[in-house]
């Protein structure tokens, strides 16, 4: 009898602690973004921007086969006026080698402020997209992608 | 072989936002590579990308080892006048290849 509810207990304990760690795991993963990110982020702008994907649309394919070429765009929902316009735009990857992946200055004769490329990505992550105002306003997007076959490991 | 193709159109209407497109065929070595001895490949890679228009740039672009191979790059400039659009990139050896285009615009 008293072997049986040692048993029980113990499996109880077990699936309780399991379930504990894949909860404590899972939104860690979700929606932390990465210290060599942020500090590449802090490094170039001084601070981490807030966020708005409604303003900073990330596209990026959901699933990728291969990290050696990410098609992506990055599209800035602000009109680009000679007074006021996107200077700049700069995107940043989690897990790469090197955060900062590339780097775009627009003019007020951009029309849009949008830019698309290919990317090179090691793994599935997040990618950050900076925007910044002439008039020094920064916002944000972000865009989660799974990468199945990561860049820098295939030749 | 390195060579350049470029997307302009070739006429516009004039407040017509229009789309450029910027190829470069370029192996774009990230350095972080090892060939089959184990020994480091160098890097090689296109460091900068400038997009001019009637004498104005539209674009600039800092270009860093993330960008895969053969970068095309996709951009929009406003057409507000007849013109060239000039395109340059620049690699980390200072090595130059222009292309370039005209545009109608009426």
């Amino acid at each position: 009898m008293s072997s049986s509810l040692t048993s029980l207990s113990r499996r109880t304990i077990l699936a309780g602690s399991c379930s504990a760690i894949a909860c404590s795991l899972i939104p860690a993963t979700a929606f932390e973004l990465s210290s060599s990110m942020k500090s590449a982020v802090m490094e170039q702008f001084g601070t981490i921007p807030e966020i708005d994907n409604s303003q900073v649309k990330l596209s990026v394919p959901t699933i990728n086969e291969n990290g050696n070429s990410v098609p992506l765009t990055i599209d800035v929902d602000r009109p680009m006026t000679q007074e006021n316009f996107i200077k700049r735009i700069s995107l940043f990857s989690e897990r790469n080698p090197i955060p900062g992946i590339v780097d775009f200055t627009l003019s007020p004769n951009s029309g849009i402020a949008r830019v698309s490329t290919r990317v090179r990505l090691a793994g599935s992550q997040t990618l950050m997209a900076v925007a910044k105002s002439n008039n020094g306003q920064l916002v944000a997007g972000t865009a989660e992608t799974i990468v199945t076959l990561a860049a820098c490991i295939v030749m | 072989m390195i060579n350049t193709r470029v997307s302009v159109p070739s006429k516009a209407v004039k407040g017509d936002v229009v789309e450029l497109k910027a190829l470069i065929r370029h192996p774009m070595e990230s350095g972080h590579r090892r060939d089959a001895r184990g020994e480091a490949i160098p890097r090689n890679i296109i460091v900068k990308f400038e997009c001019e228009y009637n004498n104005n740039t539209i674009l600039s672009v800092d270009v860093h080892p993330g960008v895969s191979a053969n970068p095309l790059i996709t951009f929009f400039t406003v057409a507000w006048k007849s013109g060239e659009v000039k395109f340059k990139w620049t690699d980390q050896h200072g090595q130059v290849w222009t292309d370039q285009a005209s545009i109608a615009v009426s």
